[in-house]
C-alpha cells in the first residue's frame, strides 16, 4: 500500500485557553480529491495551516508526501501547491511580474500551462494584481500554484466570497484541472455541496475535533444520505448535546 | 519591482533644489550646520529603523508572508535575503543622505564645519557610519521577525533605539573617559575621531559589523523555529517596561557611581557687589575670591570654621573685568581689562594682604592696548611673574621682576610662536586667542597655535625653550583654537578641540614630554589645580587621576550646588559654588580635605 498524501496525527492548536484544533487525527491517500468540510470557525483553515507550516501546532505531527512539514519545509514546498483563503498577493507588480517572481522559487516551472490557464481564465498579464476582480485574483492564486505541477494541491476555501456564477466557473476550473492531471487535493469547503460534486474522500471537523474521515462513496452507501444530510446530522447532532 | 523612477526623479529634483539655494551663502551654512549636527543623523536613524522594520512585520502584516513562506525557500533564506537586500538598500540610501552634506561645499569663507567635511570626505564619512546604523537596521530586523504589525516594529525600533541611546550616555556617565560615544555616533565628528584613530576606526567598525551579522542570524534562526509566531502585546509592553526599568536603574547607578566626599566647611560669600564671584585661587589656607569690581580674602585655616579676613574694592576709577586670579603667598594678580578710551587696557593688578587685615595694592602692571594684547593666565615663580601674551599674532611669554628694588617692569621675553594669517574671511582678520599656559615645578608648559613648547624657569629671569612638539592640524579652521592644559603626577594633559580629546604626555621627563595616547573629552574642560584634575560632573566636581594611559574619576565632591570655580592648596579643595532660587542668587566657597 503506498503511503498516503496526508498523514495527521494529533494535531493541536491553542490560543490562550481556546483550542482551534484539538488532537485531529486522519489521513489523505494519494490520488483524487478529499473534501474538508466544517462549519465557519471549525479549524479548518488553522490545521491546513500547520499542514504547510505557517502556523506552529501546539502539539502533533503532520506528515505531507511522507515528510514531516516543519522540518523538510523547502523540500516539501517544491511538492506542494496551496491556495489561501482569500490569497493575498504582492498588488503592486503586474500579472506578467508576479508569474515570473514565483517562477524563479521553483526548479520546474510549466510557464506553458501557467500561460495557458491565464489565458483560459482571460486574464489580461499586464494588469496590476491590485486591479484585478476578486474572482480574477482568486484564479491566479490557483494558476501560480499549479505552475510547478505539484503532486499535492492544497486548496482553503478558495472559492469564499466569490459569487455564484464565478464560483461555479471557478470549480469547473478545479475539476477540470484535477480530471487532467490526476493529482492529490485537499479542498476545504463548508458548502457542502460543491465538495459533494468532486470529493473521493471527506473529513469532516467541528470546534477542532474530527467527526468522521472516510470515503464519500462508502458514507453514502452506509447512511442512505447525502453528503448534505450527512453532514448536518453530524454537526447538528452536536450541536443538539451542546444545547 | 517597485516602480523607483518617481523617487529618482523626487531626489534628483530635491538635490537640484538644494546646490541652487546652496548658491546663498546665508542658507548654506544655516543648512549644513542644521544637516550635519542633526538632520544627517536622524536621517541615517530613520532609514536604518524604517527599512528594517518592514522587512518581515510588514509582509506578515499585510500576510504576502505566507506567499512566500509556501514556496520551496527555507524560512531562514527569507530573513537571510531580506536582509542582504535591506543592506544593499540601507547602504543606497546612507549614500544619498551622506552626500546631501556636500551639496553646498564651495564657500569662499569656508568655516570649520566645511573644512570638516572637506577633511573627513564622503568615503570616510560613508565607512565610518554605515556599521552603525546597519547594526540598528539587524536590531529592527530581529524586532520586525518578532511582531506582526509593521506599526509595532517601528515603535519598537525607535523605543530600543531610544533606550539604547539613553544606556550609552548613561554608560558614557558611568565611565567618562570610555570611548563610548565613538561606537554609536553617526555625525561628522565621530567620523573625524574616527580618522583621526584608525585603531579605533577598525575596532569599532569590525565589532559592529559583527554584531549586525549575529543580529541577522538571530533573526533567521527565530523565523526558522516557528514562521508563524509573533510576540502577544502583553509581551512588547513588557518589554518596554523592562526597558525602562533598567533606564531608571542606570541613572541611579550613574549617580551613585563615585563615592561622594562632603565638604569639610563651608562659608557664604558677602560681598558687596552687584556682580557675581568668578574667580578663585588658593594658597595655603588663604584663599583670594574676586568678582568684576570686588576681592576677597578668605580664611580657611580651620576648614570648618572659616573667615573672611577683608573685602576690598579694586583700586580702579573705571570699570574692570577679571579675567583670571593668581595666588601665591599672601598676593593676589588679578588679570582683567581696564575700561578705558580710546581702547580697554589689559593690566595685571597686584593686592596683598596686610598683616594688619587690609589690602594693600601695588601699581598695577600694565600689558597694553586689549585690542591687540591677548593674554590668558599669569604663573608666579618666586618674584618673577610669567605671562603667556599673544600681541598681534606673535605668542610670546614676558616676565616680571617682581623683587624688592627691581623696576617692576617687563624682564625678558621668550618668543614661541608666530600665528601666521591663516584663510581669507569676510572681515578684517584678527589674530585668536591661542595660547595657554601651565607652570609645573620648574617648567612652564605653553600651547599656541603651531605647537606645545616647554620653557626651562630653573633661571627665573631667563627663560629658556628647551624642547617643542609642533602639532598638525588637518582642519585650516581650527588653527590657533587654544588648547587648554592639565598636569597630574607624571602626565601633562592637553586638550584637542576636533575630535574632543585629551592628548596625554608623559613627562616623566618635564624637559621632553612624549605622547602616549588620548582619551575622550566628553565634558569639557578639566582643571588641574594643586596635586588634582577636577572636572564638573552632574551637581559637583569630580575629582580624578591620570594613571595606566587613561583618566580613573576617584571621587565625587559635592554639596548641592552648581560649581563655578576650583581651587587647590595643601591637600584641600575650594570650590566657588552658587545657589540659586526664584529671587536671590547666593555663592558659597566650600573646602574639601582631599590628601591621597
Amino acid at each position: 500500500m503506498s503511503q498516503p498524501a496526508i498523514a495527521i496525527q494529533g494535531l493541536s492548536k491553542r490560543f490562550g485557553k481556546r483550542a482551534a484544533v484539538d488532537g485531529l487525527s486522519f489521513e489523505v491517500p494519494t490520488g483524487g480529491v478529499c473534501g474538508f468540510l466544517g462549519r465557519n470557525g471549525a479549524g479548518k483553515t488553522t490545521a491546513i495551516r500547520m499542514l504547510m507550516n505557517l502556523t506552529d501546532p501546539s502539539a502533533g505531527q503532520a506528515l505531507l508526501l511522507g515528510l514531516d512539514s516543519r522540518r523538510h519545509h523547502a523540500e516539501l514546498m517544491s511538492r506542494v501547491g496551496y491556495v489561501a483563503e482569500a490569497p493575498i498577493l504582492y498588488d503592486w507588480m503586474t500579472v506578467r511580474e508576479l508569474v515570473r517572481f514565483t517562477s524563479r522559487f521553483y526548479e520546474r516551472w510549466n510557464t506553458a500551462a501557467v500561460d495557458a490557464l491565464l489565458g483560459r481564465f482571460g486574464i489580461d498579464d499586464r494588469q496590476k494584481v491590485r486591479h484585478l476582480s476578486r474572482g480574477t485574483h482568486a484564479q491566479l492564486a490557483l494558476a501560480l500554484a499549479l505552475g510547478h505541477d505539484p503532486e499535492l494541491l492544497i486548496l482553503d476555501e478558495p472559492a469564499t466570497g466569490l459569487d455564484v456564477l464565478v464560483r461555479r466557473d471557478f470549480l469547473e476550473s478545479i475539476i477540470q484541472i484535477i480530471q487532467q492531471e490526476g493529482r492529490t487535493v485537499l479542498l476545504s469547503s463548508h458548502l457542502v455541496h460543491e465538495v459533494e460534486r468532486v470529493a473521493d474522500q471527506i473529513v469532516v471537523i467541528d470546534e477542532g475535533r474530527l467527526l468522521v474521515s472516510a470515503r464519500l462513496d462508502d458514507l453514502k452507501l452506509r447512511t442512505g444520505q447525502s453528503l448534505e444530510e450527512i453532514f448536518v446530522g453530524l454537526v447538528g447532532r452536536r450541536e443538539e448535546v451542546r444545547q | 519591482m517597485r516602480d523607483l523612477r518617481p523617487w529618482i526623479l523626487g531626489a534628483g529634483a530635491l538635490l537640484l533644489v538644494l546646490r541652487l539655494l546652496c548658491f546663498s551663502e546665508t542658507f548654506a551654512e544655516v543648512f549644513l550646520r542644521g544637516y550635519l549636527e542633526s538632520l544627517m543623523p536622524l536621517l541615517g536613524l530613520v532609514a536604518a529603523i524604517g527599512l528594517g522594520a518592514g522587512q518581515m512585520a510588514r509582509e506578515r502584516g499585510s500576510k504576502t508572508l505566507d506567499f512566500l513562506l509556501a514556496r520551496p525557500i527555507a524560512p531562514a533564506a527569507i530573513v537571510g535575503i531580506k536582509f542582504l537586500a535591506g543592506s544593499v538598500a540601507l547602504a543606497m540610501l546612507l549614500a544619498a543622505i551622506a552626500s546631501l552634506s556636500y551639496v553646498g561645499t564651495g564657500s569662499r569663507y569656508p568655516d570649520v564645519a566645511e573644512s570638516l567635511r572637506q577633511v573627513v570626505g564622503f568615503p570616510v564619512l560613508f565607512a565610518a557610519t554605515f556599521p552603525r546604523l546597519w547594526c540598528l537596521y539587524a536590531m529592527a530586523l530581529l524586532l520586525s521577525t518578532l511582531v506582526n504589525r509593521l506599526a509595532k516594529a517601528v515603535v519598537s525600533g525607535f523605543v530600543c533605539a531610544l533606550a539604547l541611546g539613553t544606556l550609552l550616555g548613561i554608560y558614557a556617565e558611568l565611565f567618562p573617559f570610555s570611548n563610548v560615544d565613538a561606537w554609536f555616533g553617526a555625525q561628522f565628528d565621530t567620523a573625524y575621531r574616527l580618522l583621526r584613530d584608525p585603531a579605533l576606526f577598525f575596532r569599532t567598525g569590525f565589532t559592529l559589523c559583527a554584531v549586525t551579522l549575529l543580529l541577522a542570524l538571530a533573526a533567521a534562526l527565530l523565523f526558522r523555529r516557528s514562521p508563524g509566531w509573533s510576540l502577544s502585546n502583553r509581551w512588547l509592553i513588557l518589554g518596554a517596561a523592562g526597558l525602562a526599568g533598567l533606564a531608571i536603574f542606570s541613572t541611579y547607578a550613574a549617580a551613585h557611581r563615585f563615592p561622594e566626599l562632603r565638604p569639610a566647611g563651608s562659608m557664604e560669600l558677602r560681598m558687596e557687589s552687584s556682580h557675581a564671584a568668578g574667580a578663585m585661587d588658593a594658597a595655603g589656607s588663604l584663599v583670594a575670591v574676586a568678582s568684576k569690581d570686588r576681592l576677597a580674602f578668605l580664611d580657611f585655616s580651620n576648614p570648618a570654621k572659616p573667615r573672611e579676613f577683608v573685602e576690598a574694592p579694586m583700586p580702579l576709577w573705571t570699570i574692570w573685568t577679571t579675567v583670571n586670579l593668581t595666588v601665591s603667598g599672601t598676593t593676589a594678580y588679578i588679570l582683567g581689562t581696564r575700561k578705558a578710551l580710546p581702547t580697554d587696557e589689559v593690566q595685571i593688578v597686584i593686592a596683598t594682604l596686610t598683616p594688619a587685615g587690609t589690602v594693600q595694592f601695588a601699581e598695577p602692571i600694565s600689558l597694553g592696548d586689549s585690542t591687540l594684547t591677548l593674554v590668558d593666565s599669569v604663573a608666579v615663580a618666586g618674584h618673577f611673574l610669567y605671562v603667556d601674551v599673544n600681541r598681534l599674532g606673535q605668542c610670546q611669554i614676558e616676565v616680571y621682576d617682581r623683587s624688592p628694588g627691581a623696576s617692576g617692569r617687563e624682564a625678558a621675553t621668550v618668543v614661541v610662536d608666530m600665528v601666521r594669517w591663516q584663510q581669507p574671511s569676510p572681515g578684517p582678520w584678527t589674530p585668536p586667542e591661542t595660547m595657554r599656559m601651565l607652570r609645573r615645578g620648574q617648567f612652564l608648559y605653553l600651547t599656541s597655535a603651531a605647537a606645545l613648547t616647554v620653557l626651562d624657569i630653573r633661571d627665573p629671569g631667563r627663560p629658556v625653550a628647551v624642547s617643542r612638539i609642533a602639532y598638525r592640524e588637518p582642519v585650516p579652521q581650527l588653527y590657533g583654537s587654544p588648547r587648554e592644559l592639565a598636569s597630574d603626577g607624571r602626565w601633562l594633559l592637553e586638550a584637542e578641540n576636533l575630535p574632543a580629546v585629551w592628548a596625554l604626555y608623559d613627562v616623566a621627563d618635564p624637559a621632553h614630554p612624549v605622547l602616549r595616547g588620548h582619551v575622550p573629552n566628553l565634558h569639557g574642560g578639566i582643571v588641574s589645580t594643586g596635586p588634582a584634575l577636577f572636572r564638573w560632573w552632574q551637581r559637583g566636581v569630580l575629582e580624578l587621576r591620570a594613571a595606566g594611559g587613561g583618566l580613573q574619576a576617584l571621587r565625587y565632591l559635592t554639596d548641592g550646588r552648581d560649581p563655578q570655580a576650583i581651587a587647590a592648596a595643601d591637600g584641600t579643595v575650594y570650590v566657588l559654588e552658587s545657589a540659586e532660587d526664584r529671587r536671590t542668587r547666593r555663592q558659597f566657597v566650600s573646602a574639601y580635605r582631599v590628601n591621597r
